[in-house]
C-alpha cells in the first residue's frame, strides 16, 4: 500500500505490548540515514491519489443505494482481512466520499480527500484552519474503522468529542461502521461500548486515563498468556474498558503529541501518609521572615532559588522550635519550594484563585487547567502563599506520558494546522512524516502591519491605535496576547480610548462560548489570551466580511512559531478576507533570554533614529531567530526527558517496569 | 551515597515511587556482611560469593537495606528509616539504591523483573564492555581458567612464605642477597649493560613470564592466606593473559580480598605479588653469584635480578599506574577509585571555579582529598602523558603504519575524546542550564588566554644542536727517539714552554751507546796527547780528526738522551689520552705521543640537521650559547650556558662523512650512523656544520674532541608555531 513501508519498523515493533521505542542519539543517526532512504509520502503524491479518487465520482455517483452499500461490504471485507492494495483505497474513498455527499450533502474536496489519504497511510497532515478537518478525520475513520479492530479519533476537547460522533453517525452508519463517544462523565459502561465501536470519538484525556486504569486493574497479569493462564486456573479475570490501541486520528496532532507529550497524565489516590498541610503552612510562614538576597538568592531566567549560608542559618534554627520536619534537608527543601512559590508564582500568571483554590493557567493556552497540580509539593506551598486551603498532596498509582501512550498505537495518523515546524520531533518520536495539504481556496489573509517597538507603554499605544483604525472600518477585530495580566493590560487602554471591547481570559472562561459567538460580529473588539488561538471558529457577520473580514493582532510573539500561525489562523478562514497585525515590543518575554548587552545593543540601535528601518527590521530577525531556538529548546527539552525517562526505567526494571 | 551539601537541594519525595512502595524484596540469603571503617565513617560491604559481587554501603543506606526482609514493604522500611533524621534516605535514594543492588543481583524480589528492560540491559552492558575492551586494546584480558581449586590444594605451601617465619626467611635472603650483590658490584654492573642486547632478549623474555607467574601466585596464596585467617574462604576466581603492549603476561583476579577486615591485610595481598617477586630476585641473586660467567644459569639468574627489581619498582609499586602499587594506596588511604575520584574532582574544581558553575557538585568532603585529589592527578596525567608518548614513538619505530593508526586510536581515546564530551558538555549538558554563557565566555576566556600566549606572545625560539670541540691550533708531540714510555704528564694538564718535561722515554741501549761513545771520545783524547807528546804529528792530525768525529758522535747521542725526556715546545694543555694505554711499551721514533694546544684557541663544529640548516639560512642567529655534553655542573659565569659566537654561515653543502666520531649514535652522540661503501661510518642523512667560537672564559671547561650541546637562539616566535615546527621536523624525520 503506498508508502506505507514509510513506518518503517512496524513489523519488528508490531504486537509488543509496550510504547514504540524512540531512537536517541546512534539509534537516530542510524533511523534517519535508513529513513533517507525509504520512500517518502509527499504532498504531490498524495493529491495524485486524490485525484484520482474524485476521477472514480463519475462511477460512484451512477450508483443506487443498494449498490453503494454492496460496494461498501465488500471493500470492508477487504480491509477487515489486511488485504488492500492501493487500487482498493482509492476505490474505498471513492465510495466513502460519495457516501458522505448521499448522507451529509457534503461533498469532500480534493484537500479533505488527500488529507484522509495522508491519515490512513500514517502521516500528519497539515490543512489550514477551516478546511473541514472533521469531515476529513471522519472518511480516514470510516475506512479504518472497517478493519475491526477500533479506530480513535482524538479531539480536544469533551464538546468536539461528543459532537462529532452525534453529527457524524448517520454518515457511520451508511458507511457500515458503528461509532461512539466517551466523556469525562461516562460510566464505565458507557466507556466500554463506546469503545467497542468500531469509531470512537473522545479526548487524549480520556483515552489515556482509560488506558492507565486498565493496566492498574490488570497488575501482574499482563500478557495474553497470563490472562489465560488465571482464567484456567479459575481466578479472576480483570475486567478491562479498552480493547486495544490500534489505531488513533489525533486532532490538533502537534498539541497532543508534542507540546503536550511529556505531560504526565497521573492517576492518583489520597496519601495516607502524606506529609501534613501544616508543614506547607510553616514552610510558608517561614519563607515570610527571609529576605532575598540576605537568605537567599534568585535565578529568574530559571526559576529557582538556592539559601545563603545566612539562610540555611536561619532555617537550622527554625527546626528548633515546634518541629514539623524529621530532617535539615526537608527544612530547606520545603523552605526553598516556599521561596520559590513566592517569587516565581504569580496569581492570573501561572495561576488564578478560584473557588478557594489555586488552579494552574497553561502559559500556553492561556486556559485554565483544573484537574492539574503542580508536583512534589508545589502546589501546596502555593496554595499556602495565598492562604487558600491546603490539601496534603495525592498519592500517584499510576502514570505516563501521552507521548509514551500514543506510541503504543499500533497505527497512529494525525491533524492539525501547524504541523511543519515539528516535523522532526514527529519524525523522530512518533515516526510520522508530515505533508501539507494546499488549501481548497486561495487563502486571502495577509499581514498587513508590522511594529516593533521599545517599551511597553509604546506598544499599547500602537495597539489601541491598530485597533481604533481597524474598528472604524466595520471589522470584527481579535487582539490577542500571552498572558491574563497582558490581556487586562490592553483592556485597560481600550477602556480608556474609549473602544468598547469584551476580554477572554482564564479569569472570565465561564463566558467563552458567548465571547467567541460574538467575535465575530460587526465592530466587535476581543482581548484574548491564546485560549482564542488554537480550534476557536470565529464565525463572521455579513457585512464584516464585505468590510474586510477578521483582523487579528499579535501582540507578542509566542515562544513556539506554531502557536502564533494558530493565531493567525484565526483571520481569512475558508475564503473569508482578513488580515493580520504583529505589534511586538523588546520587553516581552521572548527577548527575556537575550543577554542584557544585546538587549542594550536593539535598544540603542532602535533609539539613535538613524537608519531606523534596519534596525527595526534586525530586532525582527533577532524576535524570528529567538522563536525558533524557543522550539528547538523545547524539543530537546522533550529529547531529553525521552533520555532521562529511558535511564530511569532501566534503574527501576526490578519493579517490573512502568504501570 | 553523597553526603553534605550537594543532598540539601534533593527532594524528599519521588513521583514513581509508587512503582516500588509495594515491592517486598530482601536481599538474597548467601550475601554477607561485613563492616569496615574508612576515614572513622563505617562503612558496610555486600558480598555475593556466587558471582563474587562486592558493593559498599553507607551508614544510612545500609540501615535501610537491613530492615528488608521480604515481608516489609519499601514503604514501611522508609518510613522507619524517616525517624534517622538527615541519614534517612529520600525516595529517590532509595529507588537508586535498589537499582544498583539489583543490578549486582544481591536483591530477592517476589515480583517477576521486567526481563525486556534486563535483556536489554544486558545487551548494553556487553556493548560497553566490548567498547572498554576496545579502548584498553593496549591493555586486554582474556580470562582462561579458574585456578580457585589449584590454589586451594596447594594452600599449605603457598602460605608458608607469608607466616612470620617465611617473612624472617625472606628478610634473610633479602641480606644474603644483598651482600652478594654489594660484592660482586663491579661485575654485575658490567653485565647488566648487555640486558637490551638483542641477542638477550629471549631470555628478557623468558624471565618476565617467570616472574609474573612467581608474582600472581604470590597474590593468589596471599589471598588464601589472609581470608582464611580472617575465617573466610577468598576465592580466586579467574586467571588468564593479559595482553600488555601486545605482550602476553599473567593476571590472576583477587577481589575476594574486599572482605578482609583489615586493611594491612589487604594491602599485603597487594603486595603479595611484590614480595614473591623480590622472594625470587633474592634466590637469583645469590644463583647468579655462585654460578660461573657465561652458563646459561648464570645468565637466567643476572636476567631474572634485573627484570624482578625494574618490572616492579618502574610498574608495580607505582601507584601512578594501575597495578599493584595503586590498589594498594588507594585502599590504605580508603579512598576507592582514587584514580576515577581525583579525576572527577579536578573536573570539579574546573567547573566550579574556571567555568563558575555553581551547580556542579563536589564530590570531595574531606580536607585530606581535597590536597591529595589535585596532586594525585596532575601526577598521573603527567605520567600518563608520559606513558602515552613514550607508547606513541615505540608504536611508531614497530609498526609503521599500523603504528600510526595505533597510536591515534590511543590518542583519541586518551585525549580525543574526553576533549569532545568536554565541548559536548558545554554545549548540551543539562548541568550548565542556567550558567551555559558564563561557563561558555569562561571557557571562551580562558582560550583566549591561552591561545594570545601561545599565538600572540613571542618566545624566544631555539634549537639545540650537538657539536664537537676542536683546536684550532694544535701542536702534535712526535717521539724523537725510540724507547720505552717510562713516565709522562698527566693529560689535560697546563704545559709552560721549555719547562715541564711531558713525556720521558727511557733507552738504556742510546745511554749505554752514549756512555760506550764518552769512553770511545777519552780513549781518542788519549791518543791524541800521546802522539802529541810523541810529536808525530802526522798521526797526531789523524787522532785529532778520529777524535772530532767521536766528539761529534757523542754530542748527538747526548742530545739524543737529553730528548728522552720530552719537554713542552709551547705553553698549552697536553692532551694524550692514550699514553696511559702505552705505559712500559716501546716507543718507535716518529710515533705520535699527543698533542699539546691552546686553550684560547678552540673552535666548536656544530652539527645541525636538514630541517634546522633551512632555518639558519633563512634567519640570523640572535645568540648561541652552549654546555659541555654531560657536565650538568659546569655553568657560565651567571649560572647559565656558556656564550659562542658563529665563524660564519654553516657549510653550504651538506655532507654525510662524520665531523668526529664522538658524536655518532654509537659513541653516544646524535647521529644514527650507516656503513658506507667503503666500510667507514656515514650519518643515515644529510647533515650541515656550523662553526662557533666559544668565549674565552669557557676555555678551561673545554677539552678537543669532547661532546658540546649548542643552544641557537634565533628571533622570537609564539610558542604555537615553534610547537608546529617541531612537530613537522619529527614526522618528516620519520
Amino acid at each position: 500500500m503506498g508508502f506505507a513501508d514509510g513506518y518503517l519498523f512496524d513489523q519488528v515493533f508490531a504486537g509488543r505490548d509496550r510504547p514504540r521505542f524512540i531512537p536517541l542519539g546512534w539509534d537516530w543517526l542510524v533511523a534517519r540515514t535508513e529513513l533517507f532512504f525509504a520512500p517518502r509520502p509527499e504532498t504531490a503524491r498524495l493529491l495524485e491519489q486524490a485525484g484520482a479518487v474524485l476521477a472514480l465520482e463519475a462511477e460512484t455517483a451512477a450508483l443506487s443505494g443498494r449498490e453503494l452499500t454492496a460496494g461498501l461490504e465488500e471493500m470492508r471485507a477487504v480491509f477487515r482481512l489486511g488485504r488492500e492494495g492501493e487500487d482498493d483505497l482509492l476505490r474505498a474513498m471513492a465510495l466513502v466520499r460519495e457516501t458522505a455527499w448521499r448522507t451529509r450533502r457534503e461533498l469532500p474536496y480534493l484537500p479533505q480527500v488527500a488529507g484522509a489519504l495522508g491519515i490512513l497511510q500514517h502521516c500528519i497532515v497539515e490543512m489550514a484552519t477551516g478546511e473541514g478537518k472533521t469531515l476529513t478525520a471522519a472518511l480516514a475513520a470510516a475506512v479504518a474503522g472497517w478493519r475491526g479492530k477500533g479506530c480513535h479519533v482524538v479531539t480536544s476537547n469533551d464538546y468536539l468529542a461528543a459532537r462529532d460522533a452525534e453529527t457524524m453517525t448517520g454518515f457511520y452508519a451508511a458507511c457500515l461502521v458503528s461509532c461512539g463517544s466517551v466523556s469525562q462523565d461516562s460510566t464505565p459502561d458507557e466507556r466500554r461500548a463506546a469503545y467497542a465501536k468500531d469509531v470512537t470519538y473522545l479526548t487524549s484525556k480520556e483515552a489515556t486515563a482509560d488506558f492507565l486504569r486498565d493496566q492498574m486493574a490488570l497488575g501482574t497479569v499482563r500478557t495474553h498468556a497470563r490472562v489465560l493462564a488465571r482464567a484456567l486456573a479459575g481466578g479472576e479475570v480483570p475486567v478491562l474498558v479498552q480493547r486495544g490501541l490500534s489505531c488513533a486520528i489525533v486532532d490538533e496532532a502537534d498539541s497532543v503529541l508534542c507540546d503536550g507529550g511529556s505531560t504526565p497524565l497521573i492517576i492518583s489516590v489520597p496519601k495516607d501518609n502524606a506529609p501534613s498541610a501544616e508543614q506547607y503552612l510553616a514552610a510558608s510562614a517561614l519563607a515570610e521572615t527571609l529576605r532575598i538576597g540576605v537568605h537567599y538568592r534568585v535565578n529568574r531566567r530559571f526559576r529557582e532559588a538556592s539559601l545563603t549560608d545566612a539562610g540555611r542559618r536561619k532555617v537550622a534554627e527554625s527546626l528548633k522550635g515546634p518541629r514539623p520536619w524529621a530532617r535539615r534537608n526537608r527544612a530547606v527543601e520545603l523552605a526553598l519550594q516556599a521561596v520559590e512559590a513566592r517569587e516565581f508564582f504569580q496569581a492570573s500568571v501561572q495561576y488564578v484563585v478560584r473557588d478557594g483554590k489555586v488552579v494552574i493557567v497553561d502559559e500556553a493556552t492561556g486556559r485554565t487547567m483544573p484537574d492539574h497540580e503542580w508536583r512534589d509539593g508545589l502546589h501546596q506551598a502555593v496554595s499556602a502563599k495565598e492562604g487558600v486551603e491546603v490539601v496534603p498532596p495525592r498519592a500517584t498509582s499510576a502514570q505516563t506520558t501521552f507521548q509514551d501512550f500514543f506510541l503504543r498505537y499500533r497505527s497512529l495518523g494525525g491533524m492539525t494546522g501547524t504541523a511543519w515546524e515539528a516535523r522532526g520531533e514527529f519524525l523522530q518520536f512518533f515516526r510520522l512524516a508530515v505533508v501539507r495539504i494546499p488549501t481548497h481556496r486561495p487563502c486571502i489573509r495577509r499581514v498587513c502591519y508590522r511594529a516593533f517597538h521599545v517599551t511597553n507603554d509604546e506598544k499599547i499605544r500602537d495597539i489601541v491605535a491598530n485597533v481604533a483604525q481597524e474598528h472604524e472600518k466595520g471589522r470584527a477585530v481579535l487582539v490577542g496576547t500571552k498572558s491574563i495580566s497582558a490581556s487586562e493590560q490592553v483592556s485597560k487602554a481600550l477602556r480608556q480610548a474609549g473602544i468598547f471591547h469584551e476580554v477572554l481570559n482564564a479569569v472570565q472562561h465561564g463566558r467563552e462560548a458567548e465571547i467567541v459567538a460574538l467575535a465575530g460580529r460587526e465592530g466587535a473588539v476581543t482581548v484574548a489570551t491564546n485560549m482564542a488561538g488554537r480550534g476557536t471558529d470565529i464565525k463572521l457577520d455579513d457585512r464584516v466580511r464585505e468590510s474586510g473580514g477578521l483582523h487579528v493582532i499579535l501582540t507578542e510573539l509566542h515562544g513556539s512559531v506554531r502557536v502564533d500561525r494558530q493565531l493567525h489562523g484565526r483571520a481569512g478562514r475558508q475564503g473569508d478576507p482578513g488580515s493580520v497585525a504583529e505589534i511586538i515590543g523588546l520587553e516581552d518575554d521572548l527577548f527575556a533570554t537575550l543577554p542584557r548587552w544585546a538587549r542594550r545593543a536593539l535598544t540603542a540601535l532602535l533609539r539613535t533614529g538613524r537608519a531606523e528601518r534596519q534596525a527595526r527590521r534586525a530586532a525582527w530577525i533577532v524576535a524570528r531567530l529567538l522563536q525558533r531556538l524557543g522550539d528547538y529548546k523545547a524539543f530537546r527539552m522533550r529529547r531529553r526527558m525521552v533520555r532521562s525517562k529511558r535511564q530511569f526505567a532501566d534503574m527501576i526494571s526490578y519493579s517490573g517496569g512502568e504501570r | 551515597m553523597a553526603t553534605g551539601t550537594s543532598r540539601e537541594r534533593q527532594s524528599t519525595f519521588h513521583d514513581q515511587w509508587y512503582l516500588v512502595e509495594n515491592l517486598a524484596p530482601a536481599l538474597r540469603p548467601e550475601v554477607t556482611v561485613r563492616r569496615q571503617t574508612y576515614w572513622g565513617a563505617p562503612w558496610y560491604i555486600l558480598s555475593e560469593p556466587d558471582n563474587n559481587a562486592h558493593f559498599r554501603l553507607a551508614h544510612g543506606a545500609y540501615a535501610f537495606v537491613c530492615l528488608l526482609d521480604g515481608r516489609r514493604t519499601v514503604q514501611e522500611a522508609w518510613e522507619a528509616c524517616q525517624e534517622n533524621g538527615d541519614e534517612g534516605l529520600t525516595q529517590g535514594e532509595v529507588i537508586a539504591l535498589l537499582g544498583r543492588l539489583h543490578a549486582a543481583n544481591l536483591l530477592l524480589l517476589d515480583m517477576p523483573a521486567d526481563t525486556e528492560n534486563l535483556l536489554r540491559r544486558r545487551q548494553e552492558r556487553r556493548l560497553k564492555k566490548l567498547g572498554g575492551t576496545l579502548s584498553s586494546f593496549l591493555f586486554l584480558r582474556i580470562p582462561l581458567w579458574t585456578p580457585d581449586a589449584f590454589f586451594t590444594r596447594h594452600q599449605r605451601i603457598g602460605g608458608l612464605l607469608f607466616r612470620p617465619a617465611g617473612f624472617a626467611c625472606w628478610l634473610l635472603l633479602m641480606v644474603l642477597a644483598a651482600r652478594s650483590l654489594l660484592l660482586g658490584w663491579p661485575q654485575f654492573a658490567l653485565e647488566a649493560r648487555e640486558t637490551l642486547n638483542p641477542a638477550n632478549l629471549p631470555w628478557v623474555y623468558f624471565v618476565i613470564i617467570l616472574a609474573k607467574i612467581a608474582h600472581e601466585c604470590g597474590h593468589a596464596f596471599a589471598c588464601k592466606y589472609f581470608t582464611a585467617r580472617d575465617g573466610l574462604t577468598g576465592d580466586v576466581h579467574s586467571m588468564g593473559v593479559m595482553l600488555m603492549l601486545f605482550a602476553p603476561v599473567p593476571y590472576i583476579d583477587v577481589s575476594s580480598s574486599v572482605q578482609i577486615r583489615s586493611k594491612w591485610r589487604r594491602a599485603a595481598i597487594g603486595l603479595a605479588g611484590v614480595y614473591a617477586e623480590l622472594f625470587l630476585a633474592f634466590l637469583a641473586v645469590l644463583l647468579w653469584s655462585v654460578t660461573a660467567g657465561g652458563t646459561s644459569l648464570h645468565l637466567l639468574a643476572r636476567n631474572c635480578v634485573i627484570i624482578t627489581s625494574v618490572t616492579t619498582l618502574l610498574f608495580n609499586v607505582n601507584p601512578l599506574l594501575r597495578f599493584d602499587g595503586y590498589f594498594v594506596l588507594s585502599d590504605l588511604l580508603g579512598l576507592p577509585n582514587l584514580y576515577q575520584r581525583s579525576q572527577a574532582y579536578v573536573v570539579y574544581l574546573f567547573k566550579r571555579y574556571v567555568l563558575g558553575v555553581d551547580k556542579a557538585a563536589s564530590v570531595v568532603h574531606r580536607r585530606n582529598e581535597k590536597v591529595l585529589y589535585p596532586v594525585f592527578a596532575t601526577a598521573a596525567f603527567l605520567y600518563r602523558t608520559l606513558i602515552t608518548v613514550s607508547i606513541f614513538l615505540i608504536l611508531e619505530d614497530n609498526f609503521a603504519s599500523l603504528g600510526l593508526l595505533l597510536s591515534l586510536g590511543l590518542f583519541c581515546v586518551w585525549f580525543g575524546f574526553p576533549a569532545v564530551k568536554g565541548l559536548a558538555y558545554l554545549a548540551a549538558g543539562p548541568e550548565l542550564s542556567g550558567t551555559r554563557e558564563k561557563a561558555v565566555l569562561r571557557f571562551g576566556a580562558l582560550c583566549a588566554v591561552l591561545a594570545v600566549l601561545l599565538l600572540g606572545v613571542p618566545v624566544e625560539s631555539a634549537v639545540t644542536v650537538e657539536g664537537v670541540v676542536e683546536s684550532r691550533d694544535r701542536q702534535l708531540i712526535f717521539a724523537e727517539v725510540e724507547g720505552t714510555l717510562a713516565s709522562y704528564a698527566a693529560t689535560d694538564t697546563r704545559v709552560a714552554r721549555g719547562k715541564s718535561v711531558i713525556v720521558t722515554i727511557r733507552n738504556p741501549g742510546l745511554v749505554a751507546e752514549c756512555n760506550r761513545m764518552a769512553l770511545s771520545v777519552a780513549v781518542d783524547r788519549a791518543r791524541l796527547e800521546y802522539a802529541r807528546e810523541r810529536g808525530d804529528m802526522d798521526r797526531a792530525g789523524m787522532e785529532a780528526l778520529a777524535y772530532r768525529a767521536s766528539r761529534r758522535q757523542l754530542a748527538i747521542l747526548r742530545a739524543q738522551v737529553a730528548r728522552q725526556a720530552i719537554r713542552s715546545p709551547v705553553d698549552g694543555v697536553w692532551v694524550a689520552p692514550e699514553l696511559s694505554r702505552r705505559d712500559g711499551e716501546w716507543i718507535g721514533k716518529g710515533d705520535m705521543l699527543g698533542s699539546i694546544y691552546s686553550p684560547d684557541k678552540l673552535r666548536l663544529r656544530a652539527v645541525v640537521d636538514q630541517f634546522d640548516a633551512a632555518r639558519l639560512f633563512a634567519e640570523p642567529i640572535v645568540r648561541a650559547e652552549f654546555c659541555v655534553s654531560g657536565r650538568m655542573d659546569v655553568r657560565g659565569r651567571d649560572g647559565g650556558l656558556f656564550p659562542a659566537t658563529p665563524e660564519g654561515p654553516p657549510t653550504p653543502a651538506g655532507r654525510r662523512e662524520l665531523i668526529h666520531p664522538s658524536l655518532s649514535m654509537r659513541a653516544g652522540g646524535d647521529i644514527l650512523t650507516v656503513e658506507g661503501q667503503g666500510g667507514e661510518e656515514m650519518a643515515a642523512s644529510r647533515f650541515f656544520e656550523l662553526r662557533l667560537l666559544p668565549a674565552a672564559g669557557a676555555a678551561s671547561m673545554l677539552r678537543p674532541g669532547g661532546r658540546v650541546l649548542v643552544r641557537l637562539v634565533f628571533g622570537e616566535r609564539p610558542m604555537a608555531m615553534q610547537w608546529m615546527r617541531r612537530a613537522r621536523q619529527f614526522f618528516t624525520a620519520r
